[in-house]
């Protein structure tokens, strides 16, 4: 995820300069893989963690940089430039999917004016490393990258009936996608149509023909949330993964859509004209309740030996969008700014709702995690724990290397191979009877096959291991022969055969000469 | 009243000094040290240092009456200097106990060795063969954590649903499941993709207090490139008990890590997320080539990135039965490819698997 400095700024006051702010990320879990200067600004590219989808965000990671500074991050104030109807006056929404939309929310801007961004636009997007389009693609682009949650624009009046259903695909329905191409959509996918045919394959892409070209008047804004597993079964289904899929099968802000909508319609009203509706509709049937979790303060030193005094667990949490619920300040509620103007010490628990972007937390260890990541694990000291336990190598080691070294001196080299074997050497390696003990699970591997692909075809089965460790042996003496250098090709396995567990394992050697 | 003050701490800075002094010739065996001693002098040493054990620990020893003096030390002092006399103490008994284990073990090898000896002798002398870099470097590691106290443990490479993510806390829907990622046989098995799958064998097999080491093969479907192999070893290192914290996990990483790359090697937590740990830690250690200036091998930052680690998940342990009310754990694990590759300067790891008779002769 590429990160720019200047946007981080604008939105934290950071003062620490990009050096010192990428080592201050790193430490705590953004780790910043490249630094690069672009046109006044450092890109960071951070490696975002894969339970981590709000850090696909400037908001996200300015979040964790205002847990850092103390300091609140400043978003700017969505404010419409002209405002004029009500939303349900010009398009309608009818959910049929529920379960996979859990939340839908459309909003109609009218007059407005399609051209290339401005500059700052432009350059900002680019800088990001994507490509710049039109003004209105552009600004849900900017949204998107700022503050989490992917946006879709449509072409209101190419709507049919101006309205959209969200529905699961019709057997054999098809869909021209922004990328060009015709896609077949299964039967379980999650669309978006209008009142005659799909128009977006949801959180992946939309579709070709309701695009925002030159001529547009009328834009619908659409941002929802939808199931993340069922965003990931079409992305993965129909090979297409995009910035707009990686976020949703992740697991985007549940609460986060009308604030991005409202910001995209603002700047939609200030950069390309038009007014937008003064609401937006907001189909959101069950609300969904962010899971509470409690956190013994003790647990912190018990689990990471920092001393964290409860007061800065609960600033830590706070900062990070937690949400005090009960305990804390002796059972007093009423979030931090209760806690610091009051003289009384903590209790020693406190529950906090989770944010509603974190699909992460659950349990008092992912608390105790949070609050010790931004103490700092650097405060982590070096200590050995006491021990009663003895060492011990595994049975028989004395004679594995006594075997490995016997075979070496008498000038064998140790070979060690893939456990795969070419499927087409499958019929001329035989298993010798009872050289196989048990498997895994209580009956033999054998010649179990490995489930294969085109790119690994070569190593399509998984060996019946004396065999294998033979084919392995014979390729690479092969290897050896055709450089001609047959008298050196002497290679020597010691290895466990067979899938038994350690106790009953033998030692083999399979040796080609 | 300061004279009896002074009177224990004299004592136990005697037995230390003693220790140091007793203990010295031992050193290079406690710590695997190389040396060229013949059979006959790795089995009078053993005998040595069975006789300095003895003495140096026994009931008319001078740490046997330290151990009693912490009774008679002033209260207010009495568990400051129990608690440091009683690390003392462990540490020379643990320090005697690691000596003799891996002299009994050399002299098996040896005594071995020379029974083979005798059977091959006299002929034709072969060129001499070398061991595989995979193997020499899995060796020296098992060596090290077996003087820390751990066990090697072993673990099957076929393994079912649960061992390899139920009970690794992996969810159902979780990508790592998917056969663009796993190797599945035909019949429903997964080839392990790490060998975290040791920890919940072991931890079904002994209960805590434990420490357990695994080394060994893992499958995951990768293209080979210069650092990637679709088959490749891991040690995974696991430590339950009452009270072990984080602090633990980096002490005993940097443990490790010093005893591999030197006494001068430090070690930094990076947080990460682990679905088998929480918290999740990833860990680098300073460049062993500058030194943590900054050089091509650890790219400018003075630090090489090794291995993942963390607080053993509440439902791992849960998994297994244990309360992680009661005991918590540590896990790490890193490659043993990437290791090879480090020390050996391996620009392609692919070499690793090739057997060709060439790469394979330059390791000894
Ligand atoms: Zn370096």
């Amino acid at each position: 995820m590429k990160i720019s400095y200047n946007w981080l700024r604008e939105l934290t006051g950071v003062e620490w300069a990009p050096a010192e702010l990428r080592e201050r990320l790193t430490l705590r879990g953004l780790e910043v893989e490249g630094l690069e200067e672009a046109g006044g600004d450092s890109v960071f590219e951070i490696a975002v963690l894969s339970n981590r989808p709000d850090w696909l965000s400037h908001l996200g990671v300015a979040r964790e940089v205002g847990v850092m500074t103390g300091r609140d991050v400043a978003l700017p104030t969505p404010e419409p430039k002209k405002l004029d109807g009500q939303a349900t006056a010009f398009t309608s929404v009818d959910v049929q999917a529920n379960d996979l939309c859990p939340r839908f929310t459309a909003r109609v801007v009218r007059g407005v004016k399609i051209a290339p961004s401005p500059a700052w636009l432009a350059e900002r997007l680019q800088a990001m490393g994507l490509r710049p389009i039109n003004n209105v693609a552009d600004i849900t682009n900017f949204v998107m990258l700022e503050l989490g949650q992917p946006l879709h624009a449509f072409d209101l009046d190419k709507l049919n009936e101006s309205r959209l259903v969200v529905r699961r695909a019709l057997a054999d329905e098809q869909l021209k996608t922004l990328d060009g191409v015709e896609r077949k959509l299964d039967a379980g996918m999650l669309v978006i149509a209008d009142a005659a045919r799909a128009v977006a394959v949801a959180g992946v892409m939309g579709g070709a023909e309701t695009e925002i070209s030159d001529a547009t008047e009328n834009v619908l804004i659409e941002c929802a949330y939808f199931d993340p597993a069922s965003v990931r079964r079409t992305s993965r289904a129909l090979g297409l993964q995009t910035d707009a899929s990686d976020r949703f099968e992740r697991g985007v802000d549940y609460e986060g859509q009308l604030r991005a909508q409202a910001r995209t319609v603002a700047l939609i009203t200030e950069l390309a004209g038009g007014a937008a509706t003064e609401d937006a509709i907001d189909i959101y049937p069950r609300r969904i309740a962010p899971p509470t979790v409690s956190l013994r303060f003790d647990r912190v030193r018990a689990l990471t030996d920092l001393d964290v005094p409860p007061r800065e667990a609960i600033r830590i949490l706070d900062a990070l969008g937690f949400k005090l619920i009960e305990g804390g300040a002796n059972g007093s509620g009423g979030g931090t700014r209760a806690i610091e103007s009051s003289d009384r010490q903590p209790g020693s628990s406190a529950r906090f709702a989770a944010p509603t972007w974190r699909t992460d937390v659950t349990l008092e260890e992912d608390l105790v995690e949070e609050v010790a990541r931004h103490f700092g694990y650097e405060k982590i000291a070096d200590a050995l724990p006491a021990s009663t336990n003895i060492g011990e190598h595994r049975a028989h080691e004395g004679q594995r290397r006594a075997a490995r070294r016997a075979l070496a001196d008498s000038g064998f080299d140790e070979a060690i191979s893939f456990s795969f074997i070419d499927a087409a050497h499958d019929e001329r390696f035989e298993l010798s009877p009872g050289l196989v003990a048990e498997g895994a699970a209580g009956r033999a591997p054998g010649r179990a096959r490995v489930a294969g692909s085109g790119r690994d075809r070569r190593r399509d089965r998984s060996r019946p291991r004396g065999c294998a460790a033979r084919a392995g042996l014979l390729r690479s003496q092969g290897r050896a022969r055709s450089r001609g250098r047959c008298d050196e090709a002497r290679a020597a396995r010691v290895r466990r055969v067979g899938g038994a567990p350690p106790a009953r394992g033998a030692v083999g050697t399979s040796v080609v000469r | 009243m300061t004279s009896e003050i002074k009177e224990h701490e004299l004592l136990l800075e005697e037995v230390r000094e003693a220790h140091k002094r007793d203990f010295a010739p031992f050193v290079k065996f406690r710590n695997l040290e190389p040396h060229d001693l013949m059979l006959d002098d790795l089995k009078t040493a053993l005998k040595d240092v069975e006789a300095a054990r003895t003495l140096g620990t026994g009931k008319k020893s001078k740490l046997s009456t330290l151990m009693k003096s912490i009774g008679r030390v002033p209260l207010d002092e009495r568990a400051e200097f129990g608690q440091r006399a009683i690390a003392l103490n462990n540490q020379i008994i643990e320090d005697y106990q690691l000596a003799q284990a891996h002299l009994k073990l050399e002299i098996g090898y040896r005594t071995l060795e020379l029974e083979r000896l005798d059977v091959t002798l006299p002929g034709r002398r072969p060129r001499r063969g070398h061991l595989h870099p995979i193997t020499l470097v899995r060796q020296r590691l098992e060596d090290i954590f077996v003087s820390m106290g751990y066990a090697v443990e072993d673990g099957p490479e076929i393994e079912t649903d649960f061992y390899n993510f139920t009970a690794l806390n992996i969810p159902p829907d979780h990508p790592a499941r998917s056969v663009q990622d796993t190797f599945y046989t035909s019949d429903g098995y997964a080839l392990r993709s790490q060998t975290s799958t040791v920890q919940v064998h072991a931890m079904q097999r002994r209960r805590p207090p434990l420490r357990v080491v695994a080394p060994g093969r893992v499958f995951r479907r990768d293209t080979p490139d210069a650092t990637h192999n679709p088959m490749f070893f891991q040690i995974e290192g696991l430590v339950v008990d009452r009270g072990i914290t984080m602090a633990h996990l980096k002490g005993t990483v940097t443990e490790f890590l010093r005893r591999t790359f030197g006494a001068g090697t430090r070690t930094r937590f990076r947080p990460s997320y682990f679905p088998f740990t929480e918290p999740s830690a990833e860990f680098d250690f300073t460049c062993f080539k500058c030194g943590g200036r900054g050089c091509a091998l650890c790219k400018g930052s003075g630090w090489i990135e090794l291995g993942g680690s963390g607080m053993v998940h509440p439902n791992v342990l849960r998994a297994v039965g244990i309360d992680p009310e009661e005991f918590s754990g540590f896990a790490f694990g890193f490659g043993i490819d990437r290791m090879c590759g480090l020390m050996y300067s391996l620009d392609d790891i692919r070499l690793l698997f090739e057997n060709d008779v060439r790469f394979l002769e330059q390791f000894n």
